[in-house]
């Protein structure tokens, strides 16, 4: 049935061709008619890794998918995603991640919430990749669950109305991590609803990194300091509204407790909250216990990495966020 | 697929090959390295793609001798043979064998890095058949040459073509 554009699903990718080729597979196999939605691509590749990866992909043939090239080093999410909705035709923009794969009632399913709730931001159910739940085993991973509405909206899975993200001025290009975060709370800030779509189903990629690679990785968070300080209803979130979850409140106490043993013994109980966590991230079986006990080392550096990186970002930002 | 390329090279007297590895080549080395079943017990429990175990023992095989060529058929023996033309300068062929789908393309550990890394990396490309060829097209964006087993001829080809533009 061809009509005019009911939603555009926008795309910001970096670093991730294979994973975004997927994802346009997977795009490729939606149920909602093809003439009901268009899909935009915003990009830092090459000009043969966009040949190859987008605009071979017959998605590109059927003229459902434009791609929007920018100069590699130039991009950033918030930056490539308000290009992407910018260029796009509909009146409804989803989002999605280029490490995520929509199930195929995907659109359908947050077209008809948007439908349901008109004027609302609209999230959908985002859920480990089903395929990569053997990589779940591995120590260090990067992965996302969501059960609508939470409270951080990510653009892993969210449909906005067109003309709520031009009333808002789109993403925050000055916000290094959390801009997502960002949007839905300006968007609730001006009377917008979020509604569940838990039918919206996308499956977010299991990826596992080294110790100095999830490192890396979670450098960025640091950048949530800003977040805060922009938002400082945000920390009705946090657990004594200063410390971003539940990990970073115990890693701070492992790190409490053990610099303060030295002079009083008793303050070693600081860490056992933090112990006691680690021994059952893998169950409570002989077997799990093992595994944890043997992570616990490991987990310790990146969550004290974590919280570090979070205490310079307090400098930084000049707002405490642990 | 190794076999029928095998049968296939002796058919054809298998000349030229004598110095050069390929996983199962007649008038060639062959390297069938054996995994270690215990370790990759281990490690598959711990979610990493198996075979493992056989990429140390394949570039261990490679070093053993002065070849002109690898042949690989697996991403796993490709990156092994990877690691040998760092060293040595000599040129990597890989054939999949496998077709791809999106449930097994990063179903494990390391399997998306050494797929990814064995097609974007390897000398020349090879599919099996037509369906690998299609299914490396959609999930890997590339279109590697169908090269069927028994057509020793067109391997010759390009082993000699591609070690001709190592030397020119």
């Amino acid at each position: 049935v061809e009509g005019p554009i009911a939603v555009s699903v926008v795309v910001a990718s970096h670093g991730r061709q294979l994973r975004l080729r997927w994802l346009l597979n997977a795009l490729e196999e939606q149920t909602l008619e093809r003439g009901r939605w268009d899909l935009v691509v915003v990009h830092d590749y090459d000009a043969d890794t966009a040949r190859r990866v987008i605009e071979g992909h017959p998605l590109s043939a059927a003229g459902t998918l434009r791609h929007v090239a920018i100069e590699p080093g130039t991009g950033s999410p918030s930056r490539q995603r308000n290009i992407g909705w910018q260029a796009a035709l509909g009146g409804l923009i989803a989002f999605t991640d280029d490490d995520c794969r929509p199930e195929p009632e995907w659109l359908e399913a947050l077209l008809a919430a948007a439908g349901r709730s008109p004027g609302a931001v609209v999230q959908g159910r985002t859920r480990a990749e089903p395929y990569e739940r053997e990589i779940l085993n591995a120590p260090h991973v990067r992965t996302l669950w969501i059960d609508p509405v939470g409270p951080y909206a990510q653009t892993a899975n969210i449909l906005y109305p067109r003309d709520l993200l031009e009333r808002l001025g789109g993403f925050d290009e000055r916000a290094i991590a959390g801009e997502d975060v960002g949007l839905s709370l300006r968007a609730r800030a001006a009377g917008a609803a979020i509604a569940a779509a838990p039918d919206a189903v996308v499956n977010h990629a299991v990826e596992s990194h080294t110790l100095p690679g999830i490192l890396r990785q979670n450098l960025k968070w640091r950048h949530l300091a800003y977040l805060a300080k922009r938002h400082p209803e945000i920390r009705r979130e946090f657990p004594l509204r200063i410390f971003w979850d539940s990990d970073h409140l115990l890693t701070t106490g492992l790190v409490a407790g053990l610099a303060a043993a030295r002079r009083h013994p008793v303050a070693v109980a600081l860490a056992l909250p933090w112990v006691r966590r680690s021994l059952g991230r893998r169950g409570v079986h002989a077997r799990g216990r093992a595994v944890a006990l043997a992570e616990m080392p490991g987990q310790a550096v990146r969550q004290v990495a974590e919280v570090a990186g979070m205490a310079a970002g307090s400098v930084r930002h000049r707002t405490l966020l642990l | 697929m190794t076999r029928e390329l095998r049968v296939a090279l002796l058919d054809a007297g298998g000349g030229g090959h004598a110095r050069m590895l390929a996983a199962s080549f007649p008038g060639a080395t062959v390297i069938e390295p054996k995994g270690v079943p215990a370790v990759e017990r281990l490690l598959g429990k711990r979610g990493f793609t198996p075979g493992l175990t056989h990429v140390p023992a394949t570039l261990a095989a490679l070093a053993t001798e002065d070849f002109d060529l690898a042949h690989a058929f697996s991403p796993l023996d490709a990156v092994a043979a990877l690691a040998w033309r760092r060293r040595s300068g000599r040129p990597v062929v890989l054939t999949l064998t496998e077709r791809l789908r999106r449930e097994n393309v990063a179903d494990r550990r390391l399997r998306l890095w050494s797929l990814a890394r064995a097609v974007e990396e390897s000398d020349a490309l090879l599919s099996a058949d037509e369906g690998v060829r299609a299914s490396a097209g959609r999930w890997l964006a590339v279109a590697p040459t169908v090269l069927a087993g028994n057509d020793a001829a067109a391997h010759e080809h390009l082993y000699r073509d591609l070690l001709a533009r190592r030397s020119g």
